[in-house]
């Protein structure tokens, strides 16, 4: 007699390998995804924080006041590059078609800390958690606000303290996130020389 | 035959048919390794091979995962130590900006044993330690390429004014290297410059600047056809607190009713000069200076404006 296929006793050891090869593969999937999941909402968490951080610690150094330190938020003040009429224009004397010549121009006192030359900027959390940068004329109304970041638990920014450093100009800003179940902190240093300058 | 197309030859279809059904028998042979009517499955060894491949691949899977998951870790362990390295050089910059003179007391191009070979432990981090090194750095005027086609006793060096900081953050050791990627030291490096303060004109025109001066230090000294140069005059820029600003270039003149020439004495922002007792006559030989008295002066620029101060010493120039 011919052999048609599996007997009952391959069969069930087949059924018991596939089994337990599925089971481990289920069991490897569930924990891979749960890792990944974990894994991008940290990655996400660390890197939008750190491009936040980033930001603030570049419009700080180019700040030439802060205010409102130490505080939850970063209040300060810097000329306005994007301004164009923010330079009086150059002196320019036109070829002169007869004497005598014409006076030369007036002279424009110019000072880029004039209060018309530059802009305010405060970075500050909403209530949910969103990073918020908003801009306006020093003195005036915050607009455009942009949100920069989401998901943070505190923000936290003061003069550094230590040896030496009493009163100089090395801001420290504190991100404080949930990272899972984690609260972390991120934290960044940044001298702000152009506080010196503005008189 | 009535379904056949008519272009086919009744012969030859039957010949085709025939000759493909063996080939198909053939193969189901080969492969499947029983004949038709006698079809069986997988033997229990031929399973047991096909669940341990299986396995395997399942394992190279895994491992893939675990890798790709280490390097995530190893990447995001790194780019903590360069965030605590970048913020012990802010740290380290706003020291020097407060603590070195002329805004603070401590000479600047001393060593900083405050730093220079401190090493730390982060607080948020107390696995991770830090180490800091403070190195003299040389910068040239306007820039390396360009005085690198000089000899080198006329490249224009600042030797003073700047420092090279090197801030070298690890698990464990700062220094060394340990056992896998995730003990590999981060090093960063920064030039650090001495702090500046700007001059105050006094409102004049020209301006004179009221919280700096240069001063020349040189003795008086007489001087006959012949004799050697004089001892030499150094110049500095100092503010009125008497803390030097370094690295300051100078311009050199003998004024006076004689005039004598200018020697330099080496390479760097020519601080320090002779004189000697001729004038140099350009295609021509150099000839002795008139007999008279005058005095070194040392011109420099800082930050717009331009000071200048004579030698307290009188040179005199005689036949």
């Amino acid at each position: 007699m011919r052999k048609q296929g599996f007997s009952l006793v391959e069969t069930l050891i087949t059924i018991l390998l596939v089994s337990l090869v599925f089971g481990m593969f289920v069991l490897l999937l569930r924990d891979s995804f749960r890792l990944t999941r974990r894994m991008a909402s940290k990655d996400s968490a660390l890197r939008v924080t750190q491009v936040a951080l980033d930001r603030m610690i570049t419009e700080a150094r180019e700040s030439d006041a802060l205010t409102g330190l130490p505080g939850t938020q970063l209040s300060l003040t810097k000329v306005y590059a994007a301004d164009a009429d923010r330079c009086p224009a150059p002196l320019s004397y036109p070829l002169p078609e007869g004497y005598p010549l014409p006076p030369p121009p007036v002279e424009i006192p110019f000072s880029p800390f004039a209060n018309g030359l530059r802009r305010q900027v405060v970075y500050r959390l909403s209530p949910d958690g969103a990073l918020l940068r908003e801009s306006g004329p020093v003195g005036g109304p915050l607009a455009n606000g942009l949100q920069l970041a989401t998901g943070l638990s505190g923000l936290n920014c003061q003069w550094a303290a230590g040896p030496n450093l009493g009163g100089q100009e090395l801001l420290l800003i504190v991100f404080t996130f949930m990272d899972g179940a984690r609260l972390r902190r991120l934290k960044g240093m940044v001298v702000c020389p152009g506080t010196r300058r503005n008189p | 035959m009535s379904r056949l197309p008519a272009l086919v030859p009744p012969a030859r279809l039957e010949e085709t048919s025939s000759r493909s059904e063996g080939l198909w028998q053939v193969a189901w042979l080969r492969i499947g390794r029983c004949g038709r009517g006698h079809a069986r499955g997988l033997s229990i060894a031929e399973a047991v091979v096909a669940m341990f491949i299986l396995l395997g691949g399942f394992t190279v899977l895994f491992r893939l995962f675990h890798t790709a998951m280490h390097y995530s870790n190893i990447v995001e362990a790194q780019q903590n130590k360069v965030r605590i390295g970048l913020n012990k050089l802010e740290e380290i910059r706003a020291w020097s900006r407060s603590v070195h003179q002329p805004v603070g007391t401590v000479p600047f191009d001393a060593q900083w044993p405050y730093w220079h070979d401190q090493t730390g432990v982060d607080d948020e981090n107390p696995e991770i330690r830090w180490k800091v090194q403070v190195l003299q750095h040389t910068l040239y005027s306007p820039c390396e390429s360009f005085e690198s086609i000089k000899a080198s006793s006329e490249r224009r060096r600042m030797t003073r004014s700047c420092k090279q900081v090197v801030v070298m953050v690890n698990n464990g050791d700062p220094e060394a290297a340990g056992i896998g990627m995730f003990a590999q030291p981060v090093v960063l490096t920064a030039l650090i410059g001495q702090p500046s303060i700007a001059p105050i004109p006094d409102g004049s025109v020209p301006p004179l600047v009221t919280n700096m001066s240069v001063s020349v230090a040189g003795p008086s000294v007489t001087m006959k056809v012949g004799d050697p140069p004089s001892p030499s005059y150094t110049a500095s820029l100092n503010t009125n607190s008497g803390y030097e600003i370094l690295d300051v270039f100078f311009f050199w003149n003998t004024l006076g009713d004689a005039a004598g020439t200018i020697v330099g004495t080496g390479s760097g922002t020519s601080s320090t000069v002779k004189v000697e007792h001729k004038i140099l006559i350009p295609d021509g030989p150099p000839i002795h200076s008139v007999p008279g008295t005058c005095r070194a002066w040392a011109t420099c620029k800082f930050r717009g404006y331009t000071l200048a101060a004579p030698a307290s010493g009188t040179i005199t120039l005689q036949d």
